[in-house]
């Protein structure tokens, strides 16, 4: 545990310092955190990770995908009993680099965690992330660049999709 | 020999838990760990622990909902990483309130305040008893010896009528306001008997409180339906509307 904890700290603490990073970095942080959310979930969690070569090559901001590990795990699973998967993927379509996050959760229509007290609205920061990676990617790549949220009985899918960037040197 | 169960989404610090109690009692019998608040509720209704050690944010039911819902005398300790639920846990008179990660020396805190409260005679437990009590399913509180008689009329006045209603032909009572709403297949009458004072008169084996300010009949009771939030709702003979059955007593109706 201790392990896939410094594991994340030093993923994260790397590509924080960039200004970019690349979606095999991002996917390799996504790749702790789940581990670490692994050791304390145990069966209640299981994940996979899957990028093609183009993909993982392909410059990406950092943190943007991580939020939406975290949405999956924390909102689709964590309230769950059985638990579940989230499959985390990175491929090229086209002129496009398409990352997915889904899992088979509890969906995004599901009512917000509760908190137990009926009176506190949950985790703080409820909803801060996804308007956050709207803004970021606005702000990088203008309309070309989309994060779609999907419910996908069971769960949800989030899906952010960007322009392709020329990778050869 | 006491018994206790741990109830815990993190299996990890459940075992942790576990094996510091094991050390530091080694009398005290461990039950199989509940992994959510569901199977907690399960296990403390079928197993009758002394005592139940319960994470507070945990999937299905949280620990206080748990709590809320125990019949028997088993005591309630909350583990929990947040500090934020205290007040509510004192409201459930939780023999403790622990924060993890918890250490050596505070859980052995909470392990001589557990002795000691299950070594004091039942009736030198007033507050938990009350609790115990408030919480207690309709009909345990007229206890064998009580001496009161099981309610067999209620009577119910408007303008110059009273009418008298066979608690039989009742499909159900709902507190409303500072008066309870007696429910039969014709009527709706109301009455000043509080929910909590008719819950000590009625048959306990008829008539289930299934939320704070209802209880069902069950002689009338058609079936129940689960939405997708699987929040549970009675159906009753005779009667349109649905009626909400509260987290806390759920559990009630799992065979159905």
């Amino acid at each position: 545990m201790l392990q896939s904890f410094t594991d994340y700290l030093r993923a994260s603490l790397t590509t924080l310092r960039g200004e970019h990073s690349a979606v095999a970095q991002e996917l390799a942080l996504a790749q702790s955190y789940l581990e670490l959310l692994q050791a304390r979930m145990e069966d209640r969690l299981r994940f996979s990770i899957t990028a093609d070569d183009a993909a993982r090559a392909q410059p990406l901001p950092p943190l943007l995908l991580q939020p939406l590990v975290e949405n999956a795990v924390v909102h689709g699973l964590e309230p769950s009993i059985d638990g579940g998967s989230v499959r985390v993927s990175a491929r090229v379509e086209g002129a496009h680099l398409v990352l997915d996050v889904q899992d088979d959760g509890r969906g995004p229509d599901a009512p917000a965690r509760r908190s137990g007290s009926g009176t506190g609205t949950g985790k703080p920061g409820a909803g801060m992330a996804l308007d956050n990676i709207r803004q970021r990617l606005l702000a990088r790549y203008g309309p070309a660049a989309t994060l779609d949220i999907r419910a996908m009985h069971p769960g949800t899918l989030a899906r952010i999709t960007l322009p392709l960037q020329d990778t050869t040197p | 020999m006491t018994t206790a169960l741990i109830a815990d989404d993190e299996p990890h610090l459940a075992r942790a838990l576990a094996a510091e109690l094991a050390a530091m009692w080694p009398d005290l019998q461990l039950l199989p760990m509940a992994r959510n608040g569901v199977e907690a509720a399960e296990r403390i209704a079928a197993l009758r622990p002394d005592i139940a050690f319960l994470d507070i944010q945990m999937p299905g039911l949280t620990g206080l909902e748990v709590a809320q819902g125990i019949e028997g005398t088993t005591r309630v300790v909350f583990v929990t990483a947040y500090d934020d639920y205290a007040v509510q846990a004192f409201e459930q008179e939780a023999l403790d309130y622990v924060l993890k990660p918890v250490k050596s020396e505070r859980l052995q805190r909470t392990v001589d305040r557990v002795q000691r409260a299950l070594s004091q005679p039942a009736s030198d437990d007033g507050a938990l008893l009350a609790a115990l009590r408030r919480l207690a399913p309709v009909g345990t509180a007229a206890s064998p010896g009580a001496g009161l008689e099981r309610l067999r009329w209620v009577r119910a006045s408007s303008s110059e009528l009273t009418h008298q209603v066979a608690v039989d032909e009742v499909l159900f009572f709902r507190a409303d306001d500072k008066y309870t709403c007696v429910q039969t297949a014709e009527a709706e009458h109301l009455i000043r008997t509080p929910i909590a004072e008719l819950a000590a008169q009625l048959d306990a084996s008829q008539f289930v409180q299934v939320h704070r300010s209802t209880i069902i009949n069950l002689a009338h009771l058609a079936g129940t339906r689960r939405d997708e939030a699987s929040r549970l709702f009675l159906r009753v003979k005779g009667f349109e509307t649905e009626l909400p059955v509260s987290r806390a007593y759920v559990h009630l109706f799992k065979a159905m």
